[in-house]
């Protein structure tokens, strides 16, 4: 059976590596990482569609915001999972984001509640 | 008070919701809240079926919108304006409502309070005609509490009070 994969959109390659690293031990999915919304679109288009997106908000180029508008507006992509991980913990981002995804996360996070909600969205 | 139909009362108030999410996310995350929004309260009022959100992308193409078609929505106003009027107000309610909900009581009481701001006086004594509370009064009791106001003037008045018993 194919495995379940996660894609990690985060500007920081370094969190990639450890929720790659981490996620893939104590779990069957295959993450990917890219770096930002233009290359996240990139991977999309040709033709790797993850099960779950974990999308950071603030990164420079296309914002994690936009990314999320983007997804919902494209009935190829609207139905991906979408949970923000981010270091954005004001209430109105924290508020807007619950709204409009399936899930937000701020940083710093433990990854076993990461894998609770990644678990519970796939 | 001048009286508006629902159409032009529903354009003010979605543009303004529009307006002040925008802020604090983006254009084009304000237009999918509205989106979102409106998706979720179309089960208790169906007419919102006939309100259509104009797609924003970015900032460039709100800057379009601002200047050439002034509207964040598209509304068939044959169907919105033979809806009663205090249904109107009970669906504006619960956009605010909505938003206190996921924003929590202070980031909510900031964003309705600037939504109140740009909607303008007219329009807010429009909405407030039609049954709209935004809690505003409830919200900065709640937030900042009038007696931490008075305790502070009771604190002044006493502290004037020992300055001026010394100078006697």
């Amino acid at each position: 059976m194919k495995k379940k994969m996660v894609m990690v959109v985060d500007d920081n390659a370094d969190l990639i590596h450890m929720i790659k690293k981490m996620l893939e031990k104590i779990t069957d999915y295959t993450v990917i990482g890219v770096q930002s919304g233009k290359d996240c679109f990139k991977t999309l288009k040709s033709g790797e569609i993850p099960d779950l997106m974990l999308l950071d908000i603030m990164m420079p180029g296309m914002t994690g915001w936009d990314v999320l508008a983007k997804l919902r507006n494209d009935p190829m992509w609207e139905k991906i999972p979408v949970i923000f991980l981010t270091a954005k913990d004001d209430d109105a981002s924290v508020g807007l984001g619950t709204l409009t995804s399936e899930g937000y996360i701020t940083k710093p996070f433990d990854i076993s509640y990461l894998k609770e909600i990644v678990d519970k969205f796939i | 008070m001048f009286e508006e139909n629902n159409t032009d009362v529903m354009n003010h108030v979605m543009n303004s919701f529009f307006k002040v999410i925008s802020t604090r996310t983006t254009p084009a995350h304000a237009w999918l809240t509205l989106k979102k929004m409106i998706g979720k309260l179309t089960y208790n009022y169906n007419f919102l079926e006939n309100i259509y959100v104009v797609e924003i992308k970015n900032i460039k193409e709100m800057e379009y919108y601002n200047t050439n078609i002034k509207s964040i929505v598209n509304i068939e106003s044959n169907v919105i304006d033979n809806v009663n009027r205090n249904i109107i107000g009970k669906l504006i309610q619960s956009f605010a409502d909505e938003i206190i909900k996921y924003l929590g009581k202070k980031a909510g009481y900031h964003l309705l309070c600037e939504f109140r701001y740009d909607l303008g006086d007219e329009y807010f004594s429009i909405i407030k005609s039609m049954g709209v509370d935004l809690h505003l009064d409830t919200l900065e009791y709640d937030l900042y509490g009038y007696d931490n106001e008075k305790d502070l003037i009771e604190k002044k008045n006493n502290k004037e009070n020992e300055i001026l018993s010394e100078l006697i």
